[in-house]
């Protein structure tokens, strides 16, 4: 695809659709956001994580966190999707990354120094097979991380 | 109400029997497929999934319609061919935290209609 920065974020998002073959990620991000709840297991969207590997179609994650609502919750600053210069290529590590800080809660993602570990990125292979005790899922506290890239 | 914006979750056939999600729109200015989902959150069973939009929405307010059993895996669940809780009741909620998500609680496979305008 050409330069694309030119077009609203949701223009970019119809073109990438019907251009880029979808990828489905085998990562999963498992945190714990609420303690008293099971953890969660976040799924990347296929058709996002074309953009993603593709560039030059999704703003940058920061401009999801300047996002502004007023008294209604209408937000008052949408134009920063469409107008902020695309972000280019990012690996597929580096998209699960993003779109950690961009869906996930920004208390588990961004907590400082912490005993427990609220968030773990893994294979979908590592994830139970069984759902059979899916309420009681909790991240296993002597997990021993490595990196993935 | 125009059916402008039909969202295929899994990309996978409804028939399949996967989690889908169809959102129709009424604000003119959406565009074929504008909200694009980011990624789907499993919570656990009875808890719901949430959808995370790659665009914003304003003004929304969302309204399902339970379409039934989800007879296979869906797409917030990475396991495939496990059974899902039955049909049920189900809410949605606008997270007032993050303008790009949707929680949908309980029933698995639904009928989203986005009322509202895309930022």
């Amino acid at each position: 695809m050409t330069d694309l920065s030119h077009l609203k974020l949701y223009e970019r998002l119809e073109l990438a659709k019907d251009q880029l073959e979808p990828v489905q990620s085998d990562y999963r991000v498992v945190f714990e956001a609420d303690l008293d709840n099971p953890a969660s297991v976040l799924v990347p969207d296929p058709n996002w994580m074309a953009c993603a590997l593709h560039g030059g179609i999704l703003p940058s994650v920061e401009v999801y966190h300047q996002l502004e609502t007023d008294e209604n919750e209408r937000i008052t600053n949408g134009y920063l999707l469409h107008e902020t210069t695309p972000v280019g290529p990012m690996t597929e590590e580096e998209a699960i990354e993003y779109l950690v800080q961009k869906d996930m809660p920004v208390h588990v993602w961004q907590q400082g120094s912490a005993n427990a570990k609220r968030m773990v990125i893994c294979r979908k292979k590592q994830l139970p097979a069984s759902r059979e005790w899916r309420d009681a899922w909790k991240i296993n506290q002597d997990i021993q991380f490595k990196e993935i890239a | 109400m125009s059916n402008l914006n039909v969202q295929n979750v899994n990309g996978q056939d409804a028939d399949a029997g996967k989690a889908r999600v169809y959102c129709n729109c009424t604000a003119s200015a959406v565009v074929n497929n504008s909200l694009n989902i980011s990624s789907v959150t499993d919570h656990g069973n009875g808890y719901g999934n949430t959808f995370s939009f790659t665009n914003a929405m304003t003004d929304a307010e969302y309204i399902s319609t339970h379409w039934g059993k989800m007879s296979g895996g869906s797409y917030g669940a990475p396991w495939e061919n496990d059974s899902w809780k039955s049909a049920g009741s189900y809410r949605i909620n606008y997270s007032n935290h993050n303008p790009t998500t949707i929680t949908i609680g309980e029933a698995q496979r639904l009928n989203i209609i986005v009322m509202g305008d895309v930022a």
